[in-house]
């Protein structure tokens, strides 16, 4: 096991599926040299077929006994096949058209989800590679050339030994890891880790609009990401069955509203996404999880304290990440990088952590001025 | 099947052929290293961590050097970004998700931004960016261009327009900024250039259909509302015709947070949007009953008792008394003033109040008061020199009545009945009980009950109104209804009320728009200027059904057309200001900004009227959009991350962003911003006209009349760049920023550099609430001022205001508020709706390939299964889309959220997008409506808060497989 692993927690309930965050990864990493097909973030719409299409039915992952299933590479077209467009002959006044033929994409089934009108219901899943601390990818990799940072966690592909083999494709039941064609090696979501080490958070959690995603290390107590997963357990990682121990957790959707009878009246405490749909993806505890988080919001209704509220409603966007990067430095001092273009920090705003207390910033030239941070009290 | 690693192997290379590998040749590339366990230590991590680690700082580049952005289109979301370079190229953006946090109870506005805002830097780089000045060489839309120089660009627009002045007048030309550049400074440019020569301005609000007319008429003005931190802070959350977790992105994480924090949230739409799928409960309105269900909710409230009779006393014109004669306001020029019924000493004492100021009496009203049993004058109205809403402790002592019916004496000495406006509203939201429109909304009698609840007995409930609202023909009158249903529960200030969108009061921007008073603007309706412009009655005749229309409108089409013409022919022209809509018919010069208006006019006449009537289109755009491709001269515009520009409303935080070019970008082509394009022209107008003036020594070559809008009677070319310019100080955007910021109160105190160095955002300080203080420390709501302090509303009856007297409206039953069915023809059966969308402003970045992706890379209808069943429809087929005006094509969506009486396509995609060029609104006519073009009652005079809408939903259609 890595030393440290550094998560995420996803809270659906707060997600607006309005991608932000894929298309910030997509401008971060994914525009350019033979990774335009691949979403390291992508967000699908549940229940639906997803990313690739009919990722869950597509293998790989470990059974009870710990042995790596079968798996498939799944085709281009599930994948959806990155289609171009004309812009240029708008000046000749074409119309604008692909240039391909359009069969499926990375959100085709954007918003259609289950049931039927006016009993329909949908909510979204962002998914980025779990970094799983028991990763499919890395137990079928033939060369042993994917690992696990030591100081983080942080699932990567050696590229200087990766052969192309694409077995790690057919053995993560995720299908978070892509076959770069160019390059004939496999790629990833890497959790942004160059711009951890330089005190920013991932593009899809900074840049996350919903303010729905929580970045810090499991062993940092006082974390939010700690608390959601150990101390509360509402946050559970997708598809826990698949046996590769996900590192991203996710609040499950609790907000949904009543259905209607034939008469069009709503029924009382009725729900429209199936719990059986829910077990499946989050396991049994997705019941306790949701009770954790009716009685808290009940509480808060009433006027009551919740700490579990306050950390989801997440009052300052700040105080969401936590790097910590006294952390990485030491990391970096060891490896004598520490300072160099690859540890400069740029942003001063994420640094705290379990080795980071927060400190006042004088000199930082983004801020004109840092609101001092209040003594957080829970309640309204 | 279970199977361990090595058997794993063994399988995937026996089966996978397209892996072909496996033998041990193959793993002998490199030099062998051993390694124990890649999960827990991997000896040579650096190889790819520097790879990676180098393309992060690649993209990042030098922080020195980026520079800081919005994007300036209309979803008016204004958001801070930091925009990333490398060698002068811009690499991405990232939101700054600097704003500060103001309370620590409640969540920040951190990181404000959106999917569309996020990928400009790609688009910026597209290859429909229009690079150098181009003239047309073909025939329109052929698409036949030829580069010219900027010189040449310019020598032919300004001669176009200065030609249109020597033989039309101004009203020839038309200069117009469209909704593609909503900003303060940048969109100032094409603004002022228009006002400087008297063009036709028309109002943008209006034509794109996003003006809330029955909102200005219920409170004096149309955009209000709070902050959107406000919403984190309501217990109840009702959103009405609106999906903010597609249209509010950066906004929409106050609507959740707030529920985690005790809120209950409400949507009211047809379909079951990305909002109602977390909300506490969803209410299915059938398309364009909306009205229907705000009577329903009022009539709930009232015959419940959840009315707050001590705040309608004072706030509303529900205790005005209303004849019954003639169902006119009662007024003071009405009645005997010596009939001892009058209540004389308040007059009295009123008019000591007024220190000599003149009662106007028939802007004066009554009410039945109960402490003393007279009819007494009201205070606050418009021609009531009292301007506070106070009825008591002034002098007087009211205590209006808002039942019963009472008799007064007339000048004349004959006698009336009055009663008031209460009563009225009572009887009329009677006919529209739960039970009795359940057929109509598809809302369930209960659900009513449960609204009428949620909005009056919480502490803090609000209803925010979207923009679809107003779509319907009769929109107008939903748009009223809705708005007034949170008066009747004291809901003002900090305990909710309603919300459409707030706009900041920011003083100071005269000085880049206007020129002291020297020249006005030639302000022309927006939505009666298209329907001119593009022949819309004809589609008005071919679309709808003469039964259905008579059965709604209550009168036949022939009379509609009749009475539209008698209203619009006292408006049009120069002797048509200040008589209703104005309009200019003449109009043939058009220079147009950042405006895709064949993607937006509804119907199927529009393009072509206005290509007959436009004989010279010069547009200014960074992108090729549609309609671009019938310019006769394109004029490449720089984007948002190439200029200086400032923004602030509409008031969605309390942040001016601020646009900043990063140092050192490489110029795109030859774009220049819109204030170097404007300096141009005018320098070549100057030039043309002083050198006509000079060889022929001729003065009205100079001096171009236009007795009614300047001050001189003229519009004077010889002066003209000095007078553009400021003598020289206003040249460039980023000479706008300067002079924005130094003449704007509520910016101070503030430069480039703080804004800079801030993340590119000042905060506005306290001067900018317009109704309520802006405190800085707490969300910002609507009328505080007229709640705690009395001050009266800018309606006629200075209150919020429920009856309206004009003849048109009294003939038409909505002297008070009520409801009437669309108009669309029964013959189709489903409705068409055009939502937002979640991926373009309108059709800003709806052809961006990073977006287009993530949906179906076309246009696409969303159709109910059930229906598409019964057409022998699947997912993916095309389809033809189509009614008795016109058709297009697109992919069919099947979508168990579209209900089964409508057809769902979000709206944005321009006409290239589709076969033939023919876009999905060649399926929608925009009737004026009567109401809204009625005009000179009150406060319903044309201007800002009252004019009309374009109607995107009053149209069905059906649907076939191709």
């Amino acid at each position: 096991m890595s030393k440290r692993q550094l998560a995420m927690v996803m809270d659906l309930n707060k997600c607006i599926g309005c991608q932000t965050c894929t298309v910030a990864c997509k401008t971060q990493w994914t525009n350019r040299n033979g990774r335009e097909y691949m979403y390291w973030n992508n967000v699908e719409t549940h229940p639906g077929a997803g990313y690739p299409r009919n990722w869950m039915e597509a293998g790989g992952g470990f059974d009870q006994d710990g042995n790596l299933r079968d798996g498939i590479i799944p085709d281009m077209v599930d994948y959806g096949i990155p289609w171009d467009y004309n812009h240029d002959e708008l000046f000749k006044g074409e119309l604008l058209h692909t240039k391909s033929e359009l069969e499926w994409g990375p959100n085709w089934d954007e918003d259609v989800g289950g049931g039927e009108y006016p009993n329909s219901y949908f909510f979204y899943i962002p998914r980025i590679c779990n970094h799983c601390s028991n990763p499919g990818c890395l137990a079928a990799c033939p060369r042993e050339a994917i690992f696990k940072r030591e100081q983080d966690g942080i699932v990567l592909v050696d590229l200087e030994r990766c052969q192309g083999y694409r077995y790690c494709i057919a053995g993560c039941p995720y299908k978070k890891i892509y076959f770069n064609p160019k390059i004939s090696k496999s790629e990833k979501c890497i959790f942004c880790f160059p711009r951890v080490e330089r005190g920013l958070p991932p593009a899809c959690a900074h840049q996350c609009v919903g303010r729905i995603r929580f970045v810090g290390f499991l062993d940092d107590e006082e974390g939010q990401v700690y608390k959601l997963v150990h101390k509360y357990k509402v946050a559970l990682p997708l598809r826990p069955d698949f046996g590769t121990q996900p590192n991203v957790y996710y609040v499950p959707p609790l907000f949904d509203p009543p259905k209607f009878d034939e008469n069009m009246a709503p029924i009382e405490n009725s729900r429209r996404i199936p719990m059986e749909y829910l077990e499946l993806l989050f396991g049994k505890e997705v019941h306790q999880a949701l009770d954790t988080l009716r009685k808290e919001m009940e509480k808060r209704a009433r006027g009551e304290e919740s700490e579990l509220m306050d950390i989801l409603i997440a009052y300052s966007h700040r105080d969401m990440f936590r790097l910590d990067n006294n952390y990485y430095q030491q990391e970096a001092a060891k490896k004598g990088l520490k300072g160099s273009e690859f540890f400069r920090i740029v942003d001063q705003r994420y640094l705290q952590g379990a080795n980071t207390q927060r400190v006042e910033i004088k000199d930082y030239t983004f801020h004109e001025k840092i609101l001092p941070q209040e003594e957080k009290k829970s309640g309204h | 099947m279970a199977l361990s690693r090595r058997d794993f192997l063994k399988a995937m290379s026996a089966t996978g052929a397209a892996l072909g590998l496996g033998s041990s040749e193959a793993f002998a590339k490199s030099k062998a290293m051993v390694i124990e366990d890649p999960r827990s230590s991997y000896p040579n991590s650096s190889f790819v961590e520097n790879m990676y680690r180098k393309e992060f700082a690649y993209t990042y580049g030098k922080k020195e050097e980026h520079g800081t952005a919005y994007h300036c289109v209309n979803c008016q979301g204004n958001c801070a970004w930091d925009v990333w370079v490398q060698n002068g190229i811009v690499t991405r953006e990232n939101q700054s998700a600097n704003y500060p946090l103001l309370n620590p109870k409640i969540p920040d506005a951190n990181p404000r931004g959106c999917n569309k805002g996020v990928q400009h830097s790609q688009v910026m780089y597209e290859k429909d960016r229009i690079l150098y000045p181009m003239k047309r060489v073909g025939e329109r839309g052929e698409g036949k261009w030829k580069r010219i120089s900027w010189d040449e660009a310019i020598t032919e627009v300004a001669t176009r327009i200065y030609e249109t002045m020597l033989t039309v007048g101004p009203q020839g030309n038309y200069i117009h900024v469209g909704s593609g550049m909503l900003t303060e400074a940048r969109a100032a440019s094409g603004k002022r250039l228009g006002t400087l020569l008297g063009a036709v301005r028309p109002y943008i609000a209006s034509y794109v259909g996003d003006m809330f007319p029955g909102v200005s008429l219920v409170y004096g003005e149309g955009n209000i509302g709070f902050s959107y931190d406000f919403v984190y802070t309501a217990n109840v959350q009702i959103w009405w015709g609106q999906d903010p977790n597609k249209s509010r992105i950066p906004d929409a994480h106050y609507l959740w947070e707030g529920k985690y924090n005790g809120g209950k949230v409400i949507v009211i739409t047809p379909d079951f949007n990305a909002t109602a799928k977390g909300a506490d409960l969803w209410v299915p309105v059938r398309a364009g009953y909306d009205g229907f269900l705000a009577m329903a909710i009022i009539n709930e409230i009232i015959q419940q008792k959840l009315y707050k009779p001590n705040f309608i006393k004072v706030f509303t014109d529900l205790p005005f008394l209303v004849r019954l004669d003639n169902k006119k306001l009662l007024r003071l020029s009405d009645i005997d003033k010596n009939d001892p019924m009058f209540d004389k000493e308040v007059f009295h004492n009123m008019q000591e109040k007024a220190h000599g100021k003149e009662f106007e009496e028939h802007e004066v009203f009554l009410s039945y008061n109960l402490k003393n049993g007279k009819f007494t004058i009201m205070p606050g109205s418009e021609g009531n020199p009292v301007k506070t809403l106070r009825l008591k402790d002034l002098g007087w002592d009211i205590d209006p009545a808002l039942e019963g019916v009472y008799e007064v004496r007339l000048k004349d000495g004959s006698k009336v009945k009055v009663t008031p406006v209460f009563e009225l509203l009572k009887e009329e939201a009677k006919k529209f009980e739960a039970s009795k429109v359940f057929k109509l909304t598809n809302v369930h009698p209960k659900i009513v009950e449960q609204l009428a609840k949620d909005i009056a007995l919480p502490k803090v409930a609000f209803i925010s109104m979207g923009f679809t609202i107003g779509k319907y023909f009769n929109g107008m009158l939903a748009q009223r209804a809705i708005a007034s249903i949170t008066p009747l529960c004291g809901r003002l200030g900090p305990y909710g009320g309603f919300n459409t969108e707030n706009e900041w009061a920011i003083s100071g921007l005269a000085k880049i728009s206007g020129f002291g008073g020297k020249y006005k603007e030639r302000f022309a309706s927006g939505f009666v200027s298209e329907f001119v412009l593009g022949n819309m009655m004809e589609d008005f005749d071919r679309l709808y059904e003469e039964d259905t229309f008579k059965e709604v409108m209550g009168m036949s089409k022939e009379e509609y057309k009749k009475k539209v013409e008698e209203m619009l022919a006292k408006s049009e022209g120069d002797k048509g200001i200040g008589h209703g809509k104005s309009y200019w018919k003449d109009v043939q010069t058009f220079l147009l900004f950042a405006d895709a208006r064949f993607r937006r006019n509804k119907g199927s006449t529009y393009k072509k009227a206005f290509l007959e009537k436009a004989k010279f289109i010069a547009y200014v755009d960074f992108r090729m959009s549609d309609f671009a491709n019938y310019a006769d001269i394109l004029l490449p515009a720089k984007s948002h991350y190439e200029v200086w520009d400032l923004r602030t409303n509409p008031g969605y935080h309390r942040f001016a962003n601020l646009a900043h070019p990063p140092a050192n970008l490489k110029p795109v082509g030859e774009a220049k911003s819109e204030w170097e394009i404007c300096t141009m022209i005018v320098e070549k107008i100057q030039e043309i006209a002083m050198k006509k003036y000079k060889e022929t020594g001729d003065q009205k070559y100079i001096k171009i009349p236009d007795p009614e809008l300047s001050k001189t009677g003229y519009r004077d070319l010889d002066t003209l760049v000095d007078e553009f310019t400021i003598n020289g100080q206003l040249r460039t955007d980023k000479d706008a920023v300067e002079i924005a910021l130094e003449n704007t109160d509520q910016f101070k105190p503030n430069t480039i550099e703080s804004m800079f160095k801030r993340g590119g955002y000042l905060q506005l300080n306290e001067k900018a609430g317009k109704s309520s203080p802006l405190y800085p420390d707490k969300p910002y709501n609507v009328f505080e001022n007229n709640l705690f302090l009395y001050e009266r509303f800018e309606t006629l009856s200075g209150r919020i205001t429920y009856y309206v007297d004009d003849d048109l409206w009294i003939q038409m039953g909505a002297n008070v508020p009520t409801a009437k069915e669309p108009i669309r023809p029964r013959k189709f059966p489903f409705v068409l709706m055009t939502p937002h969308s979640r991926w373009s402003i309108h059709s800003t970045y709806k052809t961006s390939t990073l977006l287009l992706r993530l949906q179906r890379g076309k246009p696409y209808v969303m159709i109910n299964p059930e229906i598409a069943k019964k057409k022998g429809i699947k997912d993916g087929d095309e389809v033809r889309v189509f009614n008795s005006i016109g058709e297009f094509y697109a992919m069919a969506k099947i979508y168990p959220s579209c209900p089964k009486d409508a057809i769902l396509i979000e709206h944005g995609w321009e006409p290239f997008f589709y076969k033939g060029r023919k876009g999905h609104n060649e399926t929608v006519a925009s009737p004026l409506n009567l109401l809204e073009l009625s005009d000179g009652w009150g406060h319903l005079k044309f201007g800002g808060n009252w004019d009309g809408n374009q109607h995107a939903y009053e149209t069905s259609v059906d649907v076939e497989k191709v």
